[in-house]
């Protein structure tokens, strides 16, 4: 009787302890050839052009698979990282200028270097682009295209309202909340100037830099004084007093990163911020034709915008297929098919040969952004030093920081102090 | 019991025929077949507690006095992530304050509505059961993502909330995104959740005799009066049950403040449930000792409360089997 | 109890109008949700009407691609997840309320006590040390922490409603069988459990439902959407597309909660009856 019982009961738990394991087995698929993963951040249009490159490079190499993850970026970064404490991270992976170096001197991405030459080849790559991916010397990140910041705008709005946009190299804050203040009581309820950036860490940034500072200083403390976050402010708060902007209930749907939720296309602003590379996303969003133009100076008209590296894409340190992924990340940069389907929907490529494949090929939407890049060129500064670790957190901090003063809870001047000791800690505590 | 352990064969076969030993060994080895039938039984639920629950209890109050991230060694800070939330961290105020709020407001009024329901429906009203079920059907999807999806739209800036305001010709905000609605979206949630505390209150006014409220009223009592006199005190422990389980409950919200604020209590914090800056603090900004802190404080704080309402209990609950 | 003899016609009736009130309003978000997917997308925002001037099920057909997987996978893995959940729970848990309520051992009263006290710990207290000790044993990325515990009876509610529900049937007949020489375990499976269906019943549903509708649990464990359970596909839909695609989201919404709306038609009374079992002394 005993034996009966214990044999069925050890019947049950085996058959229970198999299908455990097969669970564990379930969903990940037998790997014939070489698997490699890659993830990035994206939007739907970047996610379609990424995914037919990957295709190209199937068939290019068809005993190479390429598993592919994206995700919004608020959640990009959380992903990785718990990807990373549990030690399997992607072997490819997108990367931002604001995280590169953190992750870098904490030894996730792999040294690309000793590539050079071999499965990198990139004799034809910008000086500049190159060197911002290098940290302490070695390259970690291949740059995968130059953008800088920017205003669109609804062209089609713009030209229905005769408003003349001043020249993009020299015009000031006064102009533009002039020609907001002399636009705004014909544009439809609902519809404002602009969108209220306040709490946009980019446009702080180049806001501080037109003063002569900067986000961060070299050894990683806030590189700015209340005085400047409070100018900022002030300026930001002024416009949405005067009705230039949508009320801080609505700009408050703006939050996440997503294209689809900016003022701009949601109707109720015919100007925005954006980076320069997003313009095909945008435009593939809206009816009306839109623009790029630059950020309005300040006095002194010092250049507060600069030409950054978009995003790189690295190679993770734990990566089994060092070699099989440097063939893939050199192909997304270099490869003159790739960069058709890709195009500079992430930006200007930095590969000189790339360029003038596609050059031929641009949309008038593409010539928009990189003849803005052009003439921007000739009013820039230097690339900012590496960001401090905790500066990711930062520029999530800035939202609610920046709302509780549109939303009247603090004055200009409580809240930027209470911003500028939080942001302290941060960089503290990391 | 005794007959327990004559009958039970878990032990090697053979041993329980042996009639060789002693009175007392064979006592002591009908103990030891007790208990051993006990524990084996016993097994998953002792794996699962050691494992998965006192151990990680025990863990994360030492991870509370460290910086951990998860990368490199947790580092003893001796308190300091005590101090940080008590003396320097206003987010953890806010979320405090935030989850105080949502307690304070959703727990009292989702018991209103259910009383209230419940009372309405136990006048043997026709069609009882319909109405049960479409009362109770939200609590049953309230939690789900489902309908933290469907409320954020419904209240977002275009949403039917504002569609039926236009209708009557005012102009409502974006609700959700505005600081002093976003949170009172979410308590309407789960109020909307009534249902669940209001199959409890039904099920404890059938149990409240007929004849005392026909007794009363032969005496002339209104029925506000048989309403303070019978129904509630009677009703006492039922509300003090719902009580605790949805305060609790409450405390312990994360989906909806998730969905509808994006995954970061915006507006300004207003919807930064405590769960969800426990959640924020170990899994977006990976300081798992900060946030096992987090979790200790609000150990504290529920049982703290939990320990009030049984105290208090005794003055306003009386159980059937205590007499008046 | 009917008091009807006291209430006047008016009194009813305004009654009934007041219960057909606040039911129109309770559901009213669930019936907008399920007329906004059939509608095209245009007529969403802008129209109140609840019923759709046009039907169509194209959200449905699309949304359930939507994503870079369809929702086969997701609802596969759903009920996997939950339907072993269930299962272990069943098992693990009648197996400790069956020693609590009819074994005897020693320090079982310490236990129980203790059993009863994970009833009141939250569960933020063990979540970081059980997701790092997940970590350590290569199980984050898996079904294995959402499924594994429920096979160590941690759930402790489903416990504590079995000892209940066992206490209340008779010691006689487990006295009967042990003079017939049954075993403990003998008389867990062959007499306790098919007594015990309805608690079983009840606490299969819940079991089920709350691991359908858990949504942390697989936040922070299932990082590949290959993965994901339908909440989970349900707020990267969310996060992945913006206005254009809200009846999609509807569509995909409205299905996510049939399952657990179809539980609820099926078994309504066990349902209910437990709900109140857990509250009320028996």
């Amino acid at each position: 009787m005993t034996n009966r019982i214990s044999r069925r009961e050890f019947g049950r738990l085996s058959v229970a302890g198999m299908s455990l394991a097969a669970l564990g087995g379930l969903t990940r698929p037998a790997a014939a050839e070489t698997t490699l993963r890659y993830v990035w951040w994206g939007n739907p249009d970047r996610d379609k052009r990424t995914n037919a490159a990957i295709d190209l490079y199937n068939k290019k190499n068809p005993d190479v698979s390429v598993d592919r993850e994206s995700y919004a970026w608020a959640d990009y970064w959380p992903k990785l990282a718990t990807q990373a404490a549990g030690g399997n991270l992607p072997d490819v992976i997108q990367m931002d200028y604001r995280y590169i170096f953190e992750w870098a001197r904490r030894g996730q991405l792999a040294d690309l270097t000793p590539m050079l030459g071999n499965q990198l080849k990139l004799d034809n790559f910008d000086k500049n682009q190159l060197n911002s991916g290098m940290i302490d010397g070695k390259l970690y990140g291949l740059s995968m295209g130059g953008n800088s910041v920017a205003l669109v705008y609804n062209k089609t709005k713009y030209d229905e309202l005769k408003i003349a946009l001043p020249d993009p190299l020299s015009w000031t804050f006064d102009d533009f909340i002039k020609i907001g203040k002399d636009v705004q009581p014909h544009l439809p309820d609902g519809t404002h100037f602009t969108a209220n950036k306040g709490d946009n860490e980019s446009w702080l940034e180049m806001f501080v830099r037109q003063r002569g500072k900067a986000l961060y200083t070299e050894d990683g403390q806030l590189g700015f004084a209340l005085e400047d976050i409070v100018a900022f402010w002030t300026v930001m708060t002024d416009m949405q007093k005067d009705g230039l902007t949508p009320p801080p209930d609505v700009q408050a749907q703006d939050t996440t990163g997503a294209l689809e939720k900016i003022m701009l296309v949601l109707g109720k602003a015919i100007t925005d911020f954006t980076n320069s590379n997003q313009l095909v996303a945008i435009q593939k969003l809206m009816q009306d034709q839109l623009d790029l133009t630059s950020l309005p100076n300040q006095e002194g008209n010092k250049p507060g915008q600069y030409m950054k590296p978009s995003m790189f894409i690295s190679q993770s340190a734990t990566s089994a297929e060092a070699e099989q992924s440097a063939k893939l990340l050199n192909f997304m940069v270099t490869d003159l098919d790739a960069a058709d389907v890709l195009q500079i929907e992430r930006g200007v490529s930095a590969d000189s040969e790339v360029l003038k494949h596609i050059e031929p090929g641009l949309t008038d939407v593409q010539r928009r952004m990189t003849g803005y890049l052009t003439t921007l060129a000739k009013h820039v500064g230097p690339l900012p030093p590496p960001p401090p670790k905790g500066a990711g957190e930062i520029q999530q901090l800035l939202y609610p920081a920046y709302q509780a003063v549109a939303f009247g809870r603090a004055s200009v001047e409580d809240g930027a102090k209470d911003f500028m000791q939080r942001a302290t800690e941060i960089l503290k505590r990391a | 019991m005794a007959t327990v352990a004559d009958a039970t064969t878990i032990a090697a076969p053979g041993r329980s025929q042996s009639a060789a030993s002693g009175r007392a060994g064979s006592r002591l080895r009908r103990g030891m077949r007790r208990n051993a039938a006990g524990y084996l039984f016993l097994l998953p639920w002792l794996v699962g507690f050691f494992g998965l629950t006192l151990i990680p209890t025990i863990a994360s109050l030492y991870l509370s006095f460290t910086d951990y991230d998860l990368l490199t060694a947790p580092r003893w800070n001796s308190g300091e992530n005590y101090a940080y939330a008590f003396f320097q961290d206003g987010r953890f105020w806010s979320a405090l304050g935030v989850t105080f709020h949502y307690v304070v407001w959703s727990v009292p009024l989702k018991l209103i509505v259910a009383l209230a329901l419940a009372m309405a429906l136990d006048r043997g009203v026709r069609g009882i059961s319909v109405y049960r079920a479409i009362f109770y059907l939200p609590s049953l999807l309230g939690s789900s993502v489902a309908v933290a999806v469907l409320w954020r739209q419904i209240f977002g800036d275009a949403g039917v909330v504002n569609q039926l305001l236009v209708l009557v010709g005012l102009n409502g905000p974006s609700w959700i995104t505005h600081p002093d609605y976003a949170l009172w979206t979410l308590i309407a949630l789960a109020v909307w959740q009534f249902g669940s505390p209001m199959i409890i209150f039904l099920a404890g006014l059938r149990q409240i005799p007929q004849d005392l409220h026909e007794a009363a009223m032969m005496d002339g009592a209104g029925p506000v009066r048989r309403f303070l006199k019978i129904t509630l005190p009677l009703l006492a422990p039922v509300i003090f049950f719902n009580l605790v389980l949805q305060t609790i409950d409450a405390f312990k919200a994360f989906t909806p403040a998730f969905i509808v604020s994006g995954g970061n209590g915006s507006p300004i914090d207003s919807t930064l449930f405590y769960s969800l800056y426990l959640y924020i603090e170990a899994f977006a900004n990976f300081r798992m000792g900060y946030a096992a802190a987090l979790a200790w404080i609000l150990l504290v704080i529920i049982s703290a409360f939990t320990a009030l309402a049984f105290l208090t209990s005794r003055y306003w609950v009386y159980y059937e089997d205590e007499g008046r | 109890m009917s008091t009807a003899a006291a209430t006047s016609p008016t009194r009813q009736i305004v009654r009934h109008g007041l219960l057909i009130a606040a039911a129109l309003v309770m559901i009213y978000p669930l019936l907008w949700l399920i007329s906004s997917s059939l509608k095209p997308e245009n007529l969403i925002f802008n129209n109140l009407s609840l019923i759709p001037e046009k039907l169509q099920l194209d959200n449905y057909v699309e949304g359930w691609t939507a994503l870079r997987f369809s929702f086969t996978r997701f609802f596969i893995n759903s009920f996997l997840i939950a339907g072993l959940a269930v299962i272990g729970n069943l098992l693990a848990c009648s197996l400790t309320a069956f020693a609590f309520a009819r074994l005897n051992f020693r320090f079982k009263k310490f236990w129980f006590a203790l059993m009863l006290g994970t009833l009141m710990l939250p569960y933020h207290v063990t979540l970081v040390p059980q997701y790092i000790l997940f970590l350590h044993l290569g199980w984050v990325n898996t079904f294995l922490p959402l499924i594994v515990p429920k096979f160590l009876a941690v759930d402790s509610f489903f416990i504590f409603l079995m000892v209940q529900f066992f206490r209340g049937i008779p010691r006689e007949i487990d006295e009967a069988a042990i003079m017939d020489g049954c075993s403990p375990w003998r008389i867990y499976w062959r007499i306790m459990l098919p007594l015990s269906t309805p608690v079983l019943a009840t606490a299969a549903i819940f079991s089920f439902i709350w691991t359908y509708d858990d949504f942390l649990g697989p936040l922070i464990y299932l990082n590949d959407m290959r993965d994901y359970t339908v909440p989970l596909a349900l707020r990267a839909f969310v996060d992945a597309t913006g206005e254009s695609r809200f009846g999609q989201l509807f569509a995909m919404s409205t299905l996510s909660l049939i399952p657990v709306f179809f539980v609820f038609l099926a078994f309504q009374r066990l349902i209910i009856r437990g709900v109140a079992l857990g509250a009320l002394k028996r």
